[in-house]
């Protein structure tokens, strides 16, 4: 999923019809007052964040001076959200707010369809909304051969409770333009929360869109890359490795950052390690005997579905290139994928990154190839004379997760006695 | 000599053939014939390789990148094959990570 932000979203909405605040992005305090001075006081200084519950955590302010605005950019430049930096503020009109209206358009997998989602008390925590009193926020599928047309629309609302007439024909095109939008650029979600109703009538005071990962391809006029669901902003690896599958549907190569600088694995005591397995069934079961033993895979990557070896040659080179790292390993799960091809690609990776020595690695390295021509996988590591380093482990099918972290442990160990490497 | 092809993924290989009449194993050869759906390398008149399929069937995925020709001509062969693979930008995030002080383990010493 790839998530919008506010000012991006909006710059969607308002291309579909639907009105948005006038407002610009900001990147310091400076441009903020240039902007506000702009579009004319009071504003709202909105941090851009993708998260949640973002007004909850002082990530919005209004300001009606421009001493003000500078004052609440400098302030949200310096905070994070929810552990995210504000990189950037959004700065637009404060709106003149007589209520407030929930709505979204969002695929329902139970239906396989998509559904447009309506609460006319609003939207402040609607999740909790919609499970204590279900009857406030109404639902109606679309059948995507019909799409919803404005006398649809106004069906839906006049079957939502509580709705009146002007409701039905103010909101009505809003319904119709917002679902136009999810279906044009592939959403996942829409969702304008809150939709206000001004004197000028309905503005899109938020907007949260989500478009399918499937379907960046189809939208280059976003600029999307394609990244993995984090609910966070992508790291600068990910959306490198994000261009991995871009062009080449064999297998896959989901690669996700679990602690980029090696914070949170130093602060926990524990050794920084990274990762890669065929299948997330194998690699969470990994996961958990290693950090018992005292490790920390700072990665999180599944490269199956039997990628090609220059799928794997891409993706190690990926993974080594976390600086914090003091081991690696590869753990294949029971797989039918040709692995011989898997190993290649490693092995192609490891002599290019450590030429000097023919791919033989300068930390502990294990690979534990079990499944599909698991034994030509393990003799491409031979052939290459890698399997000859002190510091690499080969497993076969014969071990489990667990054998292989103890293994693993073992190795470090014998490397940092050799070494004198600190953890 | 050289002989090129572009391949699915966005990368190209890159075979300097001048010297591949005496190399003995003609080991990027006896490697893709073993790949499924069939060779695209396969030994010419002259004792080079050469390309079975098109280029545009090639490009469109006939060549699986299973790199077996990359590697086996490395240990086998003349070490002629090389393997280009774009990774946009990966080049840059290491040199901005090193000028950190954040080295990657494969370009510290060992």
């Amino acid at each position: 999923m790839a998530r919008l932000y506010e000012y991006q979203g909006k710059e969607l909405l308002r291309g579909m019809g639907i009105p948005v605040p006038r407002g610009r992005v900001a990147r310091d305090p400076i441009e903020a007052a240039k902007i506000a001075q702009e579009i004319g006081l009071p504003v709202a200084v909105k941090a851009q964040v993708l998260t949640g519950k973002r007004g909850k955590s002082g990530g919005i302010r209004f300001a009606v001076t421009l001493e003000e605005v500078r004052t609440a950019a400098r302030a949200l430049f310096r905070e994070s959200i929810h552990a995210i930096p504000v990189e950037a503020i959004l700065v637009e009109e404060r709106l003149e707010i007589r209520r407030e209206i929930y709505l979204a358009v969002t695929a329902d997998p139970s239906r396989r369809q998509p559904v447009v989602l309506i609460s006319l008390t609003g939207g402040v925590d609607i999740e909790e909304t919609a499970a204590q009193d279900p009857r406030r926020v109404s639902q109606a599928p679309i059948n995507i051969r019909e799409g919803l047309l404005d006398h649809a629309a106004r069906n839906i609302l006049r079957k939502t409770p509580g709705a009146t007439s002007a409701d039905i024909v103010g909101l009505a095109p809003v319904l119709c333009d917002l679902y136009r939008t999810y279906r044009q650029f592939d959403c996942k979600l829409v969702e304008v929360n809150p939709l206000a109703l001004t004197p000028a009538g309905p503005v899109a005071a938020d907007a949260r869109v989500d478009i399918d990962d499937d379907a960046i391809w189809r939208h280059p006029e976003l600029g999307l890359r394609m990244t993995e669901e984090t609910g966070r902003a992508p790291t600068p690896l990910e959306v490198i490795a994000g261009t991995i599958d871009e062009g080449d549907h064999r297998g896959t190569a989901h690669f996700i950052q679990l602690d980029p600088d090696g914070s949170l694995a130093r602060d926990l005591g524990k050794i920084p390690v990274a990762f890669d397995c065929v299948g997330t069934g194998a690699s969470l079961t990994t996961m958990d005997e290693l950090v018992p033993l005292g490790y920390y895979p700072v990665n999180f990557a599944d490269t199956s579905g039997n990628p090609s070896a220059s799928k794997m040659y891409r993706i190690t080179k990926v993974i080594l290139a976390q600086p914090q790292i003091q081991g690696y390993l590869f753990i294949s799960c029971i797989s039918s994928q040709q692995l011989d091809n898997t190993a290649r690609g490693i092995v192609a990776a490891l002599k290019e990154l450590f030429p000097a020595t023919g791919g033989q690695p300068n930390i502990p390295m294990l690979f534990a190839f079990r499944g599909a021509y698991d034994e030509e996988a393990v003799q491409v590591f031979r052939d290459h004379g890698i399997a000859s380093s002190p510091w690499v482990e080969l497993l076969g099918r014969d071990v489990d997760e667990r054998d292989a972290a103890r293994a693993f442990h073992k190795l470090h160990r014998r490397w940092r006695d050799a070494t004198g490497s600190v953890p | 000599m050289s002989l090129e092809f572009h391949v699915l993924s966005g990368g190209a290989l890159f075979i300097e053939t001048t010297g591949c009449p005496s190399c003995e194993s003609k080991a990027c050869v006896k490697v893709c014939a073993e790949q499924s759906p069939g060779p695209v390398l396969i030994l010419g008149e002259d004792g080079r390789p050469c390309l079975k399929p098109t280029l545009a069937e090639i490009k469109r995925g006939v060549c699986t990148e299973c790199l077996g020709c990359l590697l086996e001509c490395g240990i086998r062969g003349n070490d002629v094959v090389r393997f280009q693979a774009p990774l946009e930008g990966l080049d840059a995030y290491v040199a901005e990570q090193e000028e950190g002080g954040r080295i990657p383990v494969y370009r510290r010493g060992m």
